[in-house]
């Protein structure tokens, strides 16, 4: 996937300590990154644009001497996160290197971009504005552009990284005196973006545009391999009938054939192109053969067998295909035409009797014919067109339902299906993954086992995800997890261009003072976007779903994942999002029956949330609180019903009040009659007997 | 008779007390026959009570009786003092003061009898009323305090 090697998919790591709280502040001429780089937005340098940025003269505080620029992504293209990360203040030689990057105010821009900033290379580029310059003469190519280009591919695959926007107008004279060259951006977009195809080896040239998988250096010898044609020829190679005519071609006849047919070329810079441009990738050159032929050492250019041609083409859809890769195209404009062909068996008995491979014939027949042991009773016609054409294209893209994606370009495919609003990609991706097709697909391919397994592994992550229903999973998490380069598309957030957490809470804070309390936030989005960054995060969040209790419960456990968040990775007080989050929580209030601790509570949500501190309102509504309130409330209502039932009691016992009242009064008679009675004997003896 | 007390059953024998009445008459009319004169005259509503009284307990015999022997005690006591004659004891027993006080005593008793409970009922229905509002007003104070829901939770 892009940014897949390094990243299998897995959270971007628990990222140690919290950035700087806004890393970017605007400034009325410009903007300042990291406090330390100063963008200034009113000196364009058209001539340091990348296909997706803009670039802008920038100075760095820390070094003033050392020219740098800036370049401001476009918000509808990721970048190589990965690579960024693997270059940034990691200079390779002959690569201009990435000083830094992080979000900034572009008034000029109309909103927020990302900045990515980098060494500013004294010469120009080779083709200036991408028009082809005057050609190179094949000294300056042997002694500077070969050499110099081997040692930067070389240099970047010792860092886990390719380039993949290797073309004559993304490579500048480094210095004014043109004796050093170095590589242009390969960061602002993904791998292979906005490379025109016939630098794009077949198999990946097959794949969309919008991501052609990072590949490897093999990869990037081959695009050297075309620019080194491009600059000896002062021309791009083109057919006539474009980028499909070239492809064809380089089917065809391989891909030096196609490129440099046509052109007078030395023996060597032919021994030299063959190479780079052989189709077999383990055969490719590399740095050390490059080096040792210009060196003066004899090595025969590897001569690989050409693509198997049927002696017989094949009919499909009134055009004739005596290749297989190119038959896996068509195949894949025409599914229901293609299955059809593959259950006829027509394609079985071509591929043995006309391209005689009786391999392939066995491997169609073990998938496609009537009592087939593998079966694909299980697939639809879109499933089982991808296991054919895989089966004939072994080194071609994943073609499902249109799409035509490298292994490890499924996720900037799936960026751009977000970023264009083309539910139909996002919802075919996952179907892709969720399907057994893919399983069957990876059994196809022809990489070394370490590769398939990586793939395999990721793919499994990504079903796992999309499997899960809850939060922080689904869909958007398999986007954030494959291409670390995108910004939260949280359409809250978007304008905000949020591609850290850091700089995530500040735009939710934005968001905040704009929504109210009855709109979530943490939508599927923002939450895929937090635990794809952080593992600790994606903990934090699935303990409080599975704590969560009815709504409140779950507004609660949303609160605890930004407070969560705001602690780690972003320490200002963001009074926005507090006071909304405070709103949000007035459901886990409500669930506290103290009306007194209620109203309390209230009043330090307000102050709380004027700090700024979501750690803080948490704190106010914890779990000892919450059940501290349930203890009391349980024996409030325990004496609620006493006094109710001995209410009852008094009501209701009149009968029994009587007979007390009778017992009383009776005695009560009693006493008084018998004080009568000794007052009389006490008269009678004294008043009366004793005169 | 109010139906206070446990009405007898029928047939029931005469209690302990009538005999131990007629015992001490016959010993007074034996022994002290004016005093049995102004005894028998005096605490003719007790006789009559003990007779009428069929209740267990005998609540008003014994309260006639007590104020009735409290208000005749008086009268024997003079009668003992003037000299025991018969001529004595016919002047009080014609005396319309003396039997006024003999038997206003005695009315009194089943008076005081009749009242009492009365009386008594007053007092514990108010202290009853007092408790429940007393009950009450802690109730309301516990509504306020924790919400109305502790009704529906404490009756539910």
């Amino acid at each position: 996937m892009s940014e897949q090697g390094a990243q299998k998919v897995a959270p971007v790591g628990d990222d140690k300590a919290a950035p700087p709280p806004e890393k970017a502040a605007k400034t009325v001429a410009g903007a300042v990154l990291d406090d330390r780089f100063h963008i200034d937005y009113r000196q364009r340098l058209p001539d340091l644009d990348s296909p997706s940025a803009k670039a802008y003269a920038a100075t760095d505080k820390r070094s003033a001497s050392r020219p740098v620029f800036a370049l401001l992504c476009s918000p509808d293209v990721p970048h190589r996160g990965m690579a960024l990360r693997g270059l940034i203040d990691r200079p390779c030689a002959h690569v201009l290197s990435v000083m830094g990057s992080g979000t900034v105010d572009a008034p000029t821009e109309g909103e927020r971009r990302f900045a990515v900033i980098m060494e500013r290379p004294a010469g120009q580029k080779l083709w200036p504005g991408g028009k082809p310059g005057q050609p190179l003469s094949e000294k300056v190519l042997f002694e500077k552009v070969l050499p110099q280009l081997s040692t930067a591919i070389e240099a970047m695959a010792q860092r886990g990284v390719s380039h993949r926007a290797i073309r004559p107008d993304n490579i500048y004279w480094y210095d004014e005196g043109g004796t050093q060259l170095v590589l242009g951006d390969c960061v602002t977009s993904l791998p292979g973006r906005f490379q025109p195809a016939v630098y794009e080896t077949v198999g990946r040239s097959m794949a969309s545009t919008y991501d052609r998988g990072d590949g490897g250096a093999a990869d990037d010898y081959y695009a050297l391999g075309v620019t080194t044609f491009a600059l000896i020829a002062g021309r791009t190679p083109v057919r006539e009938g474009g980028d499909i005519a070239m492809l064809a071609t380089k089917v065809v006849s391989g891909s030096f054939t196609a490129v440099c047919s046509g052109a007078e070329l030395s023996a060597g810079m032919i021994e030299v192109l063959r190479g780079l441009l052989v189709d077999d990738a383990e055969q490719r050159y590399t740095a050390n053969e490059v080096k040792s032929f210009i060196g003066g050492r004899a090595i025969r250019s590897p001569r690989p067998p050409p693509e198997k041609r049927a002696l017989q083409p094949f009919r499909f859809r009134g055009e004739s295909f005596s290749h297989t890769r190119l038959m896996a195209m068509a195949f894949a404009a025409a599914p229901r035409d293609a299955v059809k062909a593959m259950r006829d068996q027509r394609i079985d008995q071509w591929v043995r009797k006309s391209l005689l491979d009786s391999e392939l014939g066995e491997k169609l027949s073990k998938y496609f014919s009537p009592e087939a042991a593998v079966g694909t009773a299980s697939l639809n016609e879109d499933q089982i067109c991808m296991l054919a054409c895989a089966l004939l294209d072994p080194d071609g893209p994943i073609r499902y339902k249109g799409l035509a994606m490298a292994p490890d370009g499924v996720g900037g495919v799936l960026g751009q299906g977000y970023v264009s609003g083309n539910r139909e990609t996002v919802q075919a991706i996952a179907e892709l993954v969720m399907g057994d097709a893919l399983r069957r697909w990876l059994e196809t391919q022809k990489v070394p086992t370490s590769k398939i397994k990586e793939w395999e592994n990721v793919f499994a992550h990504l079903k796992g995800y999309i499997g899960d229903p809850s939060l922080g999973a689904g869909i958007e998490r398999c986007l954030y997890a494959l291409v670390p380069g995108i910004a939260c598309r949280a359409p809250h957030v978007l304008k905000d261009q949020a591609f850290t957490l850091s700089e995530l809470m500040p735009a939710l804070d934005h968001a905040a003072a704009k929504s109210g309390e009855t709109q979530d936030l943490v939508d599927r989005h923002v939450a895929a976007f937090i635990c794809s960054r952080s593992r600790k995060a994606e903990g934090q969040l699935q303990s409080a779903l599975k704590a969560a209790e009815g709504e409140g419960g779950k507004r609660l456990g949303m609160i605890s994942l930004l407070a969560f968040v705001q602690q780690n990775f972003c320490s200002i007080p963001l009074e926005k999002l507090a006071t909304w989050a405070a709103g949000r929580m007035g459901p886990t209030l409500a669930t506290l029956h103290n009306r007194e601790a209620r109203r309390d509570i209230q009043d330090k949500l307000k102050a709380t949330a004027k700090a700024g501190d979501l750690t803080g309102l948490l704190s106010l509504l914890d779990d000892s609180v919450r059940a501290t309130d349930k203890a009391a409330y349980e024996q409030a209502v325990k004496e609620y019903a006493d006094l109710a039932a001995e209410t009852k009691s008094i009501e209701s016992g009149e009968g029994d009040r009587r007979a007390l009242a009778e017992r009383y009064g009776t005695q009560a008679a009693f006493m008084i009659a018998y004080a009568i009675l000794l007052i009389s004997l006490v008269y009678s003896y004294f008043g009366v007997l004793a005169r | 008779m109010s139906g206070r007390g446990r009405p007898a059953g029928p047939g029931k024998r005469p209690g302990l007390g009538i005999w131990f009445v007629l015992a001490g008459a016959i010993v007074l009319l034996v022994g002290a026959f004016p005093t049995f004169i102004v005894a028998g005259v005096g605490l003719l509503p007790t006789v009559i009570a003990l007779f009428i009284d069929l209740k267990t307990g005998k609540n008003e015999s014994i309260a006639v009786g007590t104020l009735n022997v409290a208000g005749v005690l008086p009268f024997i006591a003079n009668l003992w003092v003037a000299g025991h004659t018969l001529n004595k004891a016919l002047l009080i027993v014609t005396d319309v003061y003396a039997w006024l006080v003999m038997y206003g005593a005695a009315a009194a008793g089943f008076g005081l009898l009749q009242l009492m409970p009365q009386v008594a009922l007053k007092g514990v229905d108010a202290l009853s009323r007092r408790r429940i509002q007393k009950v009450k007003d802690r109730q309301q104070k516990l509504i306020k305090e924790w919400g109305s829901d502790i009704i529906k939770d404490a009756t539910g």
